[in-house]
C-alpha cells in the first residue's frame, strides 16, 4: 500500500530562453492555492522547468515517474535523462505500455568517459542536449537528470521570487498531500491543514503586489506564517477604544471604593509540625 | 550484527549500496565486522583502507577469526594500504615500479580526478577466468579521508558514482563506505558527500556516540535505515535504533535502554 507523502513544491517559470527554433513556452495564469494543483501540474498544467526537490528521508523520483506516466498518456513525446540511476532501476513500477513510450539517453553509466570511449551521453553535453538536441515536435519532459541535480546539493531553501525574478509571484503555494497508486499515477489528496493566511479577519493579499515584496501586510516573510493575527480590524480597533481603561474610576465608582474601609484578613497557617530529629545531629563538634 | 537478522538473505542481496556513518564515536567496528564477514562468505574483497595500516586491520580480523595475510596469497582480497601507498608516492624511490600509475596519483599529480583509484578498484574486482570467487564487494575505509588529502568533493562523489556503476550494476557486487559525519559540523564538503551518499544507499548503519557523553556499558546507538523507499513500492524507509557495546570479540545489541547493566 503506498503511504502518502507531503511535498513542498516551487514552481519556476522562466522567461524562454532566445535559441533559434525554440520550443514556445506561454505563461499559464497563476495556479492559485487550489487544492489540486499538484493533480493539474501533473496532468498537464506545468510549463516550463518544474524542479522535484527530494531529502534522503523521502525520494522524489516516484513524483517524477507519475509525471512521465501522466505525459505518456497524453501522447507527449518523453526524453528520461539518466544521471543517477541505471534504465532498470527507473522503470520500476512503470506500466509496460508507458516504457515502450519513453526515449532514454542514458548519462548514468558513463559520463565522464572513463570506461570508455563512446559514452552515450557525457556529463558536458547535457546543456547541449536540452539546447537543441531534443527530439522536435510535442514538450518533452526533461526527466531524471534535473531531480538528481537539485537532490545533490546541499539544500539551502529557494530563494522567493526577488526583485527583477518572475513576475506574478503569489504567495507559495501549501503543502499538498499526496499518493502514488499502483499503475504509476498520481491521486493527490489536497491541503492538509488550512493556511493562516486563509483565516478571516485578514485583509487578502493585494492583486498589484510589487515582485520585490514578497510579505504580507503584517511585515513578516511568508516563510514563517504566524497562527495569530498581529493586526486589528477597524471593528476591533473602535471597539478596544471604547473600553475604559481600569484606572479611570468614574465618580460613583470612586466614591463607593472610599467609603468602604479596606479590612486585611491573615489567616496563619497552623504550626507546621516540627521534626523532632535534631539535623545536625551528625555532626562531630 | 548478524544476529540481528539484517543479513538473513545476505547472499542473496546483491548490487547493494551499504553507508557506514559515523558521529560522535568511531565506527571502524563496523568495517572490520564487513571485512571479516566477506571473507567469510568467500566474496572477493577489494579493500580501500587509507585510515589504518594492514597490520591493524589483521590483528583485529585474526580475533575474529579470519587471517587477511591468507586470504591476500590465495587472492581473495585487494588491499590497498593507503598509509604505505602515500609515503611511496611523496617520497618514494626514482625507479618506476611496473609502470602503472599509483591508485592515489591525485595527490601529486595535476589531475583532480580520481581515475587511477577507480581504475584500480575495477582491474582488482573484475573477475578473471580463473576466479571462483562470489560477487565482488568494495570495501572504503573511509571517505572521509579523501577529502583531506586533497580531492575535491565532486571527485569523490565522481569516483563512487563509477565504482557503484560498476560493482553494484555491471559486477552485482556491494559496496560498503564509512564516512564521518557531524550534524553541527562546519566541513560542508563532508557534509555534501555524506548527503548525496545517502541518497543513494540501500542501507544505512549510522552510529551515534550518547548524546548524555561517555558511558562503559553502552558505547553508542545504531541506527539501521533500510531504504525501502528506493525499491519498487514506495515505502517509508526502516528505521531501527538499538544501542551497543563493544567488547573484545563480538559486539552485542540491545534495544535502547536495556543493557545489561541496567537490567
Amino acid at each position: 500500500m503506498a503511504a502518502p507523502f507531503a511535498v513542498r513544491r516551487r514552481r519556476h517559470r522562466e522567461a524562454p530562453p532566445e535559441r533559434g527554433g525554440a520550443r514556445r513556452r506561454t505563461a499559464a495564469s497563476s495556479g492559485g492555492a487550489g487544492s489540486a494543483m499538484l493533480e493539474a501540474l501533473v496532468a498537464g498544467g506545468a510549463e516550463g522547468l518544474v524542479l522535484v526537490r527530494d531529502n534522503a528521508a523521502c525520494e522524489g523520483r516516484s513524483l517524477l515517474r507519475a509525471f512521465v506516466t501522466a505525459a505518456v498518456q497524453r501522447a507527449e513525446r518523453v526524453l528520461v535523462v539518466l544521471f543517477d540511476v541505471p534504465r532498470e532501476q527507473f522503470e520500476a513500477g512503470l506500466s509496460p505500455s508507458v516504457k515502450e513510450q519513453l526515449l532514454y539517453r542514458d548519462g548514468f553509466t558513463d559520463p565522464l568517459g572513463w570506461s570508455g570511449p563512446d559514452p552515450d551521453l557525457r556529463a558536458g553535453d547535457f546543456g547541449g542536449l536540452l539546447a537543441g538536441g531534443l527530439p522536435s515536435g510535442g514538450a518533452p519532459d526533461a526527466g531524471a537528470g534535473l531531480t538528481q541535480l537539485a537532490a545533490a546539493a546541499p539544500a539551502p531553501p529557494l530563494p522567493l521570487p526577488g526583485p527583477g525574478g518572475p513576475a506574478g509571484g503569489g504567495p507559495p503555494a501549501p503543502d499538498e498531500s499526496f499518493t502514488l497508486l499502483p499503475d504509476g499515477s498520481l491521486r493527490s489528496l489536497g491541503v492538509p491543514t488550512p493556511t493562516p493566511e486563509e483565516e478571516d479577519g485578514r485583509p487578502p493579499p493585494s492583486v498589484a503586489r510589487t515582485p520585490g515584496s514578497p510579505r504580507d501586510s503584517g511585515g513578516r516573510a511568508p516563510s514563517h506564517p504566524l497562527t495569530f493575527r498581529l493586526q486589528l480590524s477597524a471593528a476591533e480597533r473602535a471597539a478596544r477604544a471604547a473600553v475604559p481603561p481600569p484606572y479611570q474610576l468614574s465618580t460613583p465608582k470612586r466614591s463607593t471604593l472610599l467609603r468602604t474601609p479596606g479590612t486585611i484578613v491573615c489567616a496563619l497557617e497552623p504550626p507546621e509540625d516540627e521534626d523532632p530529629e535534631d539535623p545536625d545531629d551528625d555532626l562531630d563538634v | 550484527l548478524s544476529a540481528l537478522a539484517l543479513y538473513k538473505s545476505r547472499k542473496v542481496l546483491q548490487g547493494k549500496f551499504t553507508l557506514l556513518r559515523d558521529t560522535r564515536t568511531d565506527g571502524s567496528f563496523l568495517v572490520h565486522h564487513f571485512l571479516s564477514f566477506y571473507l567469510r562468505a568467500g566474496c572477493k574483497v577489494c579493500f580501500v583502507a587509507l585510515l589504518q595500516s594492514f597490520s591493524h586491520y589483521n590483528i583485529v580480523a585474526q580475533k575474529l577469526g579470519v587471517s587477511l595475510t591468507a586470504a591476500k596469497e590465495r587472492g581473495q582480497l585487494v588491499f590497498l594500504e593507503g598509509l604505505k601507498s602515500c609515503l611511496d608516492l611523496l617520497f618514494g624511490e626514482e625507479e618506476k615500479q611496473s609502470g602503472q600509475p599509483s591508485p592515489l596519483q591525485f595527490i601529486s599529480e595535476s589531475t583532480s580526478n580520481l581515475k587511477a583509484l577507480f581504475d584500480f578498484v575495477r582491474t582488482s574486482l573484475t573477475p578473471a577466468g580463473s576466479d571462483s570467487w562470489k560477487g565482488p564487494v568494495l570495501l572504503v575505509d573511509d571517505l572521509s579521508v579523501l577529502l583531506s588529502l586533497g580531492a575535491t568533493p565532486v571527485a569523490v562523489l565522481d569516483f563512487i558514482h563509477y565504482c557503484r556503476v560498476t560493482v553494484c550494476y555491471q559486477l552485482k557486487g556491494n559496496i560498503v563506505v564509512l564516512v564521518h559525519s557531524n550534524e553541527d559540523s562546519e566541513d560542508e564538503e563532508n557534509e555534501l558527500i555524506v548527503n548525496s551518499l545517502c541518497h543513494h544507499s540501500d542501507l544505512i548503519l549510522w552510529v551515534e556516540g550518547l548524546a548524555t557523553g561517555f558511558c562503559k556499558d553502552v558505547h553508542g546507538q545504531i541506527k539501521i535505515i533500510r531504504r525501502a523507499s528506493l525499491e519498487l513500492t514506495a515505502e517509508q524507509d526502516l528505521v531501527q535504533i538499538y544501542q551497543y557495546k563493544i567488547q573484545d570479540k563480538n559486539v552485542t545489541f540491545f534495544a535502547r535502554g536495556l543493557s545489561a547493566a541496567v537490567l
